[in-house]
């Protein structure tokens, strides 16, 4: 079960990234949040844990808020005419063998 | 909860939920004399919707009746338009953020 959504920002991808990549820019109030695979922090209220960071490619991540089940949320970044496609995709809630991946992810080295 | 899409991903079971919501078949002997499909892959498709409590099996002496049990397409449908409300505001605020440090 995905949600999609996408928007054109009109700057290049590295423009695109720099803001994409502050989660305090866009995502969140608070980010107590350090953008490597495998860290855990919160943005906002919501547990939070880095799958993937491929500056000016990709970002994604999983996260819920307390007691909740995580969902992934993938953004990626695409050149277009007018400027830099975003599109983000939201999965979930996790369940299953995606769930149980999860730990093992969480303890991949900062 | 996020197995209901993918319960209905496939047309054959789409097609076996719309009956049994219907009401036009209940068993899997009912739905394989409706469907280009044996009974045993209506079974089948009946498990997995059972699976994502579209459908809930009661015994009938010998046979299975299955009613619909909509509710988890309710809850689906309502936290993808809670989820993708949440990333409006959040691509809004992108938006801004990028147009404020293009002209910083």
């Amino acid at each position: 079960m995905d949600v999609t959504r996408d928007i054109v920002l009109p700057v290049d991808r590295d423009a695109a990234w720099e803001v994409v990549s502050d989660p305090e820019a866009w995502l969140a109030e608070r980010a107590d949040l350090e953008l490597v695979p495998g860290a855990e922090g919160t943005l906002d209220e919501r547990r939070t844990i880095v799958e993937e960071v491929s500056p000016g490619e990709r970002l994604a991540f999983w996260w819920g808020e307390e007691g909740a089940l995580l969902t992934r949320v993938e953004l990626t970044l695409d050149d277009v005419r007018d400027g830099t496609r975003v599109t983000v995709v939201e999965s979930g809630p996790a369940t299953g063998p995606v769930a149980s991946a999860l730990p093992s992810m969480a303890m991949v080295p900062a | 909860m996020g197995d209901v899409f993918a319960a209905l991903a496939d047309p054959t079971r789409r097609e076996v939920f719309s009956l049994v919501a219907a009401g036009r078949a209940h068993t899997a002997t009912e739905l394989a004399a409706t469907l280009p499909v044996t009974r045993q892959a209506v079974a089948k498709h009946l498990a997995i919707l059972e699976g994502a409590h579209l459908v809930e099996g009661a015994r009938d002496g010998r046979a299975t009746r299955f009613r619909a049990t909509p509710e988890p397409l309710s809850d689906a449908i309502a936290w993808m338009a809670e989820v993708g409300g949440r990333w409006d505001e959040r691509l809004g605020r992108l938006r801004v953020a990028v147009q404020e440090r293009g002209t910083a």
